[in-house]
């Protein structure tokens, strides 16, 4: 990532790409202001798609490790949750497609990829373990 | 029903267990659950955590979620259940009862005198119920016969089977009850069943047949309608 020779900023530089939707910052911020939605996101796979089910199950195991065991009951919950709140919110944002319970990331511009990132290791860093 | 039935109905209900693990962790894991009757997937965890956890599954349905830290204590022999799981709110009972009928599928007799000893202590903190022990050979009785002399201080109902039997004169002092010729189905069985008499939250069952190499296949389970089972199998034998 090299600056150019103008005085522009990194994000002047990837603006002008342009080749990538940019979700509006407060759209953006929003969809990011929620554990559960930035867990989500981080645990699609670049490539591929996931399917709802499988999704269910990594955030319901993700917060085994911190809750103690989950059954059932949370499983339906956290898919509903997904299904009713943070998929269609993510899907308007722009960050994925969903479509037939099948999750798909969406090409995301640079700079919400390290956004996410960044997201991803300061939860590290100021949790430890599992985010949650 | 007799155990051999017992043991193959459960010896069907294979699950599926999906670990996500980061890279390295997931060989340790496989061999960790190998002596148990589970189908096991890997997935590769994603980055952000190194935590692992396991999916269980039964015909594609969900049935439980806990940290592989969890499953793994779970799963060692001695078999103890965690710290207090009668105080444990239902969703983690449910898990526990989920995974503890799983058929294992060969321990070594060291193991199972630990899952034993496990198995009698409980008898023992609870203090009254029924309980029936069954031994291949009297030398293995034998071995053991102070501890059932201990447990027959309590008011727990005692029933042993020693087929041959010779190990009467050891409790003839005790309210023990002795079963010298057990049946040719039950002697082939190392068992151990305790019911406590009450509500059936300490109830539990130990079901181990010799294959070969002193090694043995089996189950155990904290179960009531499996122990319930288990006992019909033995009175329907020796009644």
């Amino acid at each position: 990532m090299t600056k150019p020779d103008n005085q522009s900023t990194v994000l002047d530089f990837y603006a002008g790409e342009s080749d990538h939707d940019y979700p509006p910052p407060d759209d953006l911020f929003e969809a990011l202001a929620n554990s559960k939605r930035r867990q989500l996101l981080l645990a699609l796979p670049d490539e591929s798609g996931m399917h709802l089910d499988e999704l269910t199950d990594i955030l319901v195991g993700w917060q085994t490790t911190t809750d103690g065991p989950a059954g059932p009951d949370e499983w339906a919950k956290v898919k509903i949750e997904l299904v009713h709140a943070h998929l269609p919110l993510l899907s308007d944002t722009g960050l994925l497609d969903y479509e037939d319970e099948e999750i798909t990331r969406t090409e995301w511009p640079d700079p919400v990829e390290e956004l996410l990132t960044f997201a991803g290791e300061y939860e590290r860093a100021a949790v430890g373990g599992a985010p949650s | 029903m007799g155990f051999g039935q017992i043991l193959s109905d459960a010896a069907s209900q294979r699950k599926d267990v999906v670990v996500y693990a980061p890279d390295d962790t997931g060989n340790d894991v496989a061999e960790r659950l190998a002596t148990r009757n589970l189908r096991i997937d890997h997935r590769r965890l994603p980055d952000i955590s190194s935590e692992s956890f396991v999916i269980i599954r039964d015909d594609g349905e969900f049935q439980g979620a806990l940290s592989l830290t969890d499953l793994l204590e779970f799963l060692s022999p001695p078999i103890r259940r965690p710290r207090d799981l009668d105080t444990l709110a239902p969703k983690h009972r449910a898990i526990y009862e989920l995974l503890d009928d799983t058929v294992f599928v060969s321990l070594d007799r060291r193991q199972l005198l630990a899952t034993s000893r496990e198995l009698e202590d409980r008898a023992w903190r609870t203090g009254h119920g029924r309980l029936h022990a069954g031994f291949q050979r009297p030398e293995a009785f034998e071995a053991q016969a102070d501890i059932y002399r201990d447990l027959a201080t309590t008011d727990i109902d005692i029933h042993v089977y020693v087929p041959g039997g010779t190990a009467t004169a050891a409790l003839s002092d005790t309210p023990i009850t002795l079963h010298t010729d057990p049946g040719t189905d039950l002697d082939r069985y190392w068992f151990l069943l305790f019911d406590d008499g009450k509500s059936g939250a300490q109830n539990c069952g130990l079901i181990a047949r010799e294959t070969d190499d002193n090694r043995y296949h089996g189950l155990w389970t904290y179960n009531p309608d499996l122990v319930d089972k288990a006992f019909s199998a033995v009175e329907g034998q020796d009644s």
